[in-house]
């Protein structure tokens, strides 16, 4: 990527203080300058939306979660019971008793059905919108493009973050594609310590001299090579003391937290990237993902080890979700949980169950969805789509109108070529739209 | 001399402004305290690494000049660029070429002395005499091991059982012996023996299941890391994007459904091993019992269950991409596919050694990914391709050979800047890529630069010793804090997102006292001189006047002149020219 792209939205303003701060002619001390940015994140709040990505990696079962069948054999129906919700009409897994609470501010999407079924491309098309290799262009992830279409360029924390454990341990989703280094995430695997060292070990004038240089020479080198490695470690390199001078690395301490407020996320990893996902949103932040792994359950053993999982989420969620809502931030905060697909509607031998994409469950909560609905519907067995099938851009073209975003717009990529955001012959779920 | 409480002198003469560098008793000191040393001055005192060579795992013979094949190469490249009429950048200087390649060899900078000695040094081969100083010493080893540890034991949180060190250590071993690439590979297939003594038992064990080897994880492994091969989708289903069938997946397998981990001297202290049962032999363990075709004469696997569509079908061994061969004994039969899958027979041995080592040092294989040899065969130069595979077999798998040809072409030595108009190439070589370190690489960077090694230096070993260890934090913590994966096989690098950017610039790790900055700031020196000190330790090079004169009056109003000088030490260490090998 060619360093004129990574300018290409929002940076001009920084670059250019940053020119002028380096060259001497503006006057503005970087103490200065951090107090402005302090200023300005008190003062203004973003207005656009937020979206948090509860992401069930190695892909959650359908059935024993949000598209039960209790009518179904033994073989097909699994251990796992269906339960009302406080949507008439509308059951869910027995494991969700908090959710199946909440089922008003909801959509159950029953009629998923996407082409990969492999655990490494189906993350990527889930999480790009677009089948791995096509076109020979690496795409950004939902959380880039959210960053990038509606965070707010010059935000003190970033616009996107990651965060729960264990970690995805490849790195391709944190890879923002064309939309280059400012679009990263900050990522974060051990929530109990929160962002470390967000404070300077020397003294504020001695820090400011030193990062006076060190922006001069970082900025030189990469003038020189030019070359995406400089380019990313420059970008993050302004993002970590844009950070650090804001003096919001607050908003990742948990510790701030009432103990009652903590226990309701649940005392495990997934609550507690639940709960820092409401604090980076309060703060401004445009995307979170929170992981939750170890969905994978070919056999009975890790079957049986999904069920805590699932409590996990039916905490870490509904609290998510009051929280948000008694804040009043529930309509304008997306929350969505899923998978890169679901699992077989019949259970294998060993007690488990494979890979499934043709017809899989996500959920959506809030973000202003027109809620209390069921979207498409799969046959008894939940193993065919009967109704409304839904693709992968269907799906991200969908997110993205509920965010606000314009998925149709042309994006340029570094090489200088238009690509649409969402991939074409997309049909909007029009119901959730309000 | 000038000694400082760490110990470490001040190398004082090294500063002599009319760029004679280094004295020989400056040198001589570096070396008499032991700094991680290993100059070509001393290689030229010291004849020979010995030692070493004794070692060496293949017999002694005239070594084969790597200049005609790399002068081959180069003109094949060039031609390429200008076909694409790409404008072809500047050869690196001495200082970019030493950090690159010391970098690439041994996983870590050249030290302030190694710098110092290099750029003074005006012999016209300095260049291929540093590439063979840095393939002597053990460094290279364990640096390559580390990479190839990786990729072959992927960290599953601790659920691979029985791994130590040992297995890196047997790995450095054949590297600095330069045993030849097929012999390795094909000890890691055909291994047979006590798993607690075999350190090379470990590949195999780490494809498996509750310590149970695993056919399916075996066949994935070995094409996807030593063939450059994807088998792994037709394991369940013939492969959506190449040619290869269940079959293909299945009759690989098939080579290691015998294989067991076992105790054939009994339940005892000794530990397991791990075997070849006989087709008539009684399989005890469960995992096999459905896995081994025993009424097959030959190797042959029985599709486990889980492969619905094919389950219980019985697929003959034989080798990929062809149809034998035939079988007529009881084996083993694990030697012989051993052999075949290291042999110029098998079409992607060598052209997947050539392309990782590629891949290792222009940032890019020439087909990419690595694992996709079969997809993209063509790869961006494929007569390059041909060229080095053929000429990687000639030498029996000899790697630091294939490494000395590499590092000797004009395309590796030129300079990772752009020139006008060839800003967006990646594939053709018109300048160097930038590469970001494995997390390993950085952390000894850093120990090189703030702890600088005092110690024996190990006759003919010249980077026998590790770089010392940050005092605030160990190396695999370090590791566990700035690594990122990358895709699967590939191995990590050195993940710099904001948490660990910020761990970087505010942790005691880059903040605390250390004899590195006291050698450097502690002795009186004027301050043009501390600063070159500092440049050349960390990036190799000479500041340049504008720069001298940057870090000068960033002095300007600091009243603690040593606070002022870990600051330009810190600002060095925390910026992309340090970080990144370039």
């Amino acid at each position: 990527m060619g360093i004129r792209d990574f300018d290409e939205r929002g940076g001009a303003t920084r670059r250019e203080l940053l020119k002028l701060a380096a060259a001497g002619v503006s006057g503005l001390s970087l103490s200065g300058w951090m107090g402005r940015l302090a200023a300005q994140a008190a003062g203004e709040k973003r207005r656009g939306k937020s979206c948090i990505l509860l992401w069930m990696d190695g892909g959650p079962s359908h059935v024993d979660t949000f598209d039960p069948k209790p009518e179904a054999p033994q073989s097909v129906r699994g251990d796992l019971g269906a339960i009302p919700t406080s949507v008439p009409g509308i059951q869910v897994g027995e494991r969700f008793p908090r959710l199946a609470r909440l089922m008003q501010h909801a959509a159950i999407l029953r009629s998923m059905s996407t082409p990969e079924a492999d655990h490494g491309r189906a993350r990527i098309a889930m999480h790009t919108g677009f089948r791995p290799g096509a076109g020979g262009i690496s795409y950004p992830g939902l959380g880039s493009t959210v960053a990038a279409e509606i965070g707010q360029p010059e935000a003190p924390l970033p616009n996107f973050v990651v965060t729960g454990s264990p970690l995805n341990k490849y790195d391709v989703l944190r890879d923002p594609g064309f939309r280059g280094p400012r679009y990263q995430p900050l990522v974060l695997e051990d929530l109990s310590r929160g962002l470390e060292n967000s404070r300077s070990a020397v003294a504020d004038d001695a820090f400011d001299r030193r990062v006076k240089l060190l922006e001069q020479v970082e900025a030189r080198f990469v003038q020189e090579v030019r070359a995406p490695a400089a380019e990313a470690h420059h970008a993050g390199l302004d993002s970590a003391l844009r950070l650090m001078r804001s003096g919001q690395s607050e908003a990742f301490n948990l510790g701030a937290e009432t103990r009652a407020a903590r226990d309701a996320y649940g005392d495990h990893d997934f609550g507690r990237g639940c709960l820092l996902a409401r604090r980076l949103v309060e703060a401004g932040v445009a995307f979170v993902e929170v992981y939750l792994s170890n969905w994978d359950s070919h056999e009975r053993k890790v079957a049986e080890g999904t069920r805590d999982l699932m409590t996990q989420v039916d905490m870490g969620a509904s609290a998510l979700v009051g929280d948000l809502r008694s804040r009043g931030l529930l309509d304008t905060t997306l929350i969505i949980w899923m998978g890169e697909f679901g699992r077989t509607p019949r259970l294998n031998q060993a007690g488990g169950r494979d890979h499934y994409a043709k017809a899989w469950t996500t959920l959506l909560i809030g973000g202003g969805i027109r809620g209390g609905r069921v979207v498409g519907s799969t046959d008894a067995q939940g193993a065919e789509v009967t109704e409304r099938p839904i693709s992968t851009n269907d799906f991200m073209a969908t997110v993205c109108s509920l965010l606000g975003i314009d998925f149709r717009k042309q994006v340029m990529t570094p090489g200088g070529r238009p690509i649409r955001m969402v991939e074409k012959g997309e049909q909007l779920i029009h119901e959730l739209i309000p | 001399m000038n000694l400082h409480p760490g110990g470490v002198p001040f190398p004082r003469e090294a500063l002599a402004a009319d760029g004679r560098a280094l004295s020989s008793l400056g040198l001589l000191c570096a070396v008499v305290l032991g700094l991680p040393t290993g100059t070509l001055q001393e290689k030229d005192k010291d004849p020979g690494p010995k030692a070493a060579q004794a070692d060496e795992a293949r017999p002694p013979g005239p070594r084969r000049d790597p200049g005609p094949l790399a002068a081959a190469i180069d003109e094949k490249i060039d031609r390429r660029l200008k076909e694409g009429v790409v404008p072809v950048s500047a050869p690196a200087g001495d200082s970019e070429f030493l950090r690159r390649v010391t970098l690439d060899l041994t996983g870590r900078i050249p030290t302030y002395e190694q710098a110092v000695s290099f750029l003074r040094d005006g012999d016209p081969d300095k260049r291929s005499k540093w590439v063979d100083l840095l393939l002597e010493g053990s460094a290279y080893g364990r640096h390559f091991a580390g990479i190839w540890n990786e990729r072959m034991i992927p960290d599953d949180g601790g659920k691979t059982k029985g791994h130590d060190d040992s297995f890196p250590s047997w790995l450095a071993d054949q590297f600095n012996r330069n045993q030849g690439w097929n012999r390795i590979v094909a000890e890691l297939l055909a291994v047979e023996g006590n798993i607690r003594d075999k350190p090379q038992t470990a590949f195999v064990m780490a494809n498996s299941l509750e310590s149970d080897p695993q056919p399916n994880l075996l066949t994935d492994s070995i094409s996807r890391l030593f063939w450059g091969v994807q088998l792994r989708c037709a394991e369940c289903h013939d492969h959506p994007f190449a040619s290869w069938t269940q079959e293909d997946f299945w009759s690989t397998a098939a080579f290691f459904s015998r294989l067991r981990r076992g105790y054939t001297d009994g339940k005892n202290s000794r530990g397991q091993t791990l075997t070849e049962a006989k087709p008539d032999e009684p399989i005890s363990q469960k995992m096999w019992k459905s896995m081994a075709a025993s009424e097959v004469r030959g190797p042959a696997i029985v599709v486990p269950s889980t492969v619905r569509e094919s389950a219980g079908k019985i697929v003959r061994g034989r080798f990929l991409g062809s149809s034998g061969p035939e079988w007529s004994d009881e084996g083993p039969y694990r030697p012989r596919f051993a052999e075949w899958a290291t042999s110029p027979q098998n079409p992607y041995f060598a052209r997947n050694a050539v392309n990782r080592l590629w891949a290792h040092l222009f940032g890019r294989g020439m087909v990419d990914p690595p694992d996709a040899l079969d997809r993209t065969s063509a790869g961006t130069h494929p007569e390059v391709m041909d060229l080095l595979s053929r000429d990687f077999i000639a030498s029996d798998h000899d790697l630091k050979h294939l490494i000395r040809v590499l590092c000797a072409t004009r395309a590796y030595q030129r300079t990772s800047r752009p020139a006008e108009g060839n800003e967006s190439d990646a594939s053709l070589l018109s300048h160097m890529s930038v590469k970001v370190m494995r997390a390993e690489m950085l952390y000894d960077s850093l120990g090189l630069v703030l702890f600088p090694a005092v110690g024996k230096p190990i006759k003919g070993k010249p980077f026998g010793d590790s770089p010392s260890p940050l005092p605030s934090l160990s190396r695999s913590e370090f590791v566990r804090l700035f690594r990122s994966r990358g895709s699967l096989g590939d191995g990590s690098v050195v993940n710099l997102g904001i948490p660990q950017i910020l761990r970087l610039m505010n942790s005691e790790l880059l903040n605390g006292d250390s004899p590195g900055l006291r050698r450097f700031a502690g002795g009186g020196a004027s301050t043009p001189q501390v600063v070159e000190a500092m440049y050349l330790a960390t990036y190799a090079r000479r500041p340049t006047r504008d720069e001298s004169k940057l870090m000068a009056d960033s002095l300007a109003g600091e009243p603690d002149l040593n606070r002022g000088y870990a600051g330009i030490l810190w600002t060095l260490l925390n910026s992309a020219e340090f970080v990144l090998n370039h």
